[in-house]
């Protein structure tokens, strides 16, 4: 109930400021309402959607593909750690942002410098969560295990990956929320579809009304998709 | 005349330079329960986790009459599987090795009943009470048919009620599964009430006393502890134990 009353609140101030504001620079609740349906009914809006979750799926999968595996290699096995930490601690500071220019150089203008945009800006700190909780499986359980005469694989498959699964989940949902940000930076300098370049474009033709409907398209994709991870996380995860 | 599962011979070992065992002799006959007491830091923990090979010698030998998965080891903290229910949990390793789907089931249904948790079978360790995680914890040992069970504390952290249950618990599976038990404790009246043999660790000279043969018939009743003769090898054990 508090929820629902705190978006009220919102939704009741965006609406008095948008009637009161220039609507060349503020629109109201409504106003972004409308345009929102408007430009879900031109199909075009939802190709970009279409696109930018396709982008968003793309560099997740393979930045959980790569990170699981890496990220308990390092946190089990400290020859492995020792090889990639000095590695993973410099590249980790390399933002994303500035890799545009070159992974556009690199990779030309299609669809791998965006998902390269997004991979980079989620890998580190994603592989980085699964190496601290591959590290912190209590000792207890390896020492099970080993007295259960499991073997190293049977320990990683029955053991270490569902410990720290719902670590994992918690990062892949971190992970989702941060790859939208890099997203929408790479569709916003360079990109021929998407929710990022249908605002640019919308700004470029000063389409406040617009502007605001996909900010708003992408709050109301924020709180659907965090919902579903918190049911999907009590449903998985019911023994935490 | 019992033939030995297990011998230890002159085990020395040390953590960072720090002796913790040193010339310790041990003969585990079989069917037989031994108690094992120490203060904290006296190396029995250490001496459990290198009978079942989590901790490597720095020398001595252990010979083991069993193979290794026949040496189950029940922790303190239970170190139960949190994402398994109590069934799934004590079925894993069965599972695991391959055994037959059937036989497993019909095992882990005895043994449930026979630990009291066949109504906890799908209850996540998290909706289990301290001495039901360490019943679990024991059925999860005893799925896997050992020869000998080591039990480092398990019923430290439980009252004296729990505590008691499980101790009956205990001689009760004792008999029945006609195991070995290595039990290691800091409570003298729970080892010399378990135990055919109480071992007192030498904190001085890294090793045991010499080993004290405990004269009561089994089964044992609780009116064992109030006895005089309990009390008495009780005292003579805790003189050993304050000797240190």
């Amino acid at each position: 109930m508090k929820n629902i009353f705190s978006f009220l609140v919102l939704i009741i101030a965006w609406e008095i400021l948008g009637k009161q504001v220039d609507s060349s620079f503020f629109v109201s609740f409504t106003e972004a309402i409308q345009s929102l349906i408007y430009l879900l009914k031109e199909q075009q809006l939802i190709v970009d959607i279409g696109t930018s979750f396709q982008r968003i799926f793309i560099a997740l999968s393979l930045c959980f593909i790569i990170a699981i595996p890496l990220g308990i290699g390092i946190g089990r096995i400290k020859e492995i750690e020792s090889l990639f930490r000095p590695l993973t601690h410099f590249l980790r500071y390399i933002p994303a942002p500035t890799l545009i220019p070159i992974s556009i150089l690199w990779l030309g203008i299609g669809e791998a410098p965006k998902i390269f945009i997004v991979l980079w800006g989620i890998f580190f700190p994603t592989l980085l969560s699964i190496r601290d909780a591959a590290k912190n499986i209590p000792k207890s359980y390896h020492q099970v295990s080993r007295s259960l005469g499991y073997t190293k694989w049977q320990n990683l498959y029955h053991v270490s990956f569902p410990a720290i699964a719902p670590e994992i989940f918690n990062a892949f949902r971190i992970a989702w929320g941060e790859s939208w940000i890099y997203l929408l930076i790479a569709e916003l300098i360079s990109a021929e579809n998407g929710i990022g370049k249908s605002i640019v474009v919308a700004q470029r033709f000063l389409k406040m009304d617009q502007i605001f409907a996909l900010i708003l398209l992408l709050g109301i994709i924020g709180l659907i998709s965090d919902q579903s991870f918190k049911f999907t996380y009590s449903k998985l995860f019911r023994y935490k | 005349m019992k033939t030995a599962l297990l011998k230890l011979r002159h085990i020395r070992k040390s953590f960072n330079h720090k002796k913790v065992l040193n010339e310790v002799f041990l003969t585990i006959p079989e069917h037989s329960f031994i108690s094992i007491v120490g203060e904290s830091g006296s190396g029995k923990s250490s001496l459990l986790k290198i009978i079942n090979g989590l901790v490597k010698i720095d020398s001595g030998e252990v010979i083991k009459n069993m193979k290794s998965d026949q040496i189950q080891f029940v922790f303190q903290n239970y170190s139960l599987f949190p994402w398994l229910n109590v069934k799934e949990n004590i079925c894993q390793a069965p599972k695991i090795k391959g055994l037959n789907s059937e036989k497993i089931e019909k095992r882990a249904t005895f043994i449930l009943e026979e630990v009291g948790l066949t109504e906890q079978a799908h209850l996540y360790p998290n909706e289990l009470s301290g001495g039901m995680k360490q019943r679990v914890a024991i059925a999860r040992a005893l799925m896997m048919k050992p020869k000998l069970i080591l039990m480092d504390e398990p019923f430290a952290a439980l009252d004296i009620k729990t505590k008691q249950k499980l101790h009956e618990l205990t001689l009760k599976l004792f008999q029945e599964h006609k195991m070995s038990i290595v039990f290691v404790s800091h409570d003298i009246s729970e080892a010399l009430f378990l135990g055919d043999k109480v071992y007192v660790m030498d904190k001085k000279n890294k090793n045991f006393h010499l080993p004290m043969s405990i004269p009561f018939a089994r089964p044992r009743s609780k009116s064992l502890l109030r006895s005089t003769q309990f009390k008495r090898i009780e005292a003579k054990i805790k003189e050993k134990f304050l000797a240190n």
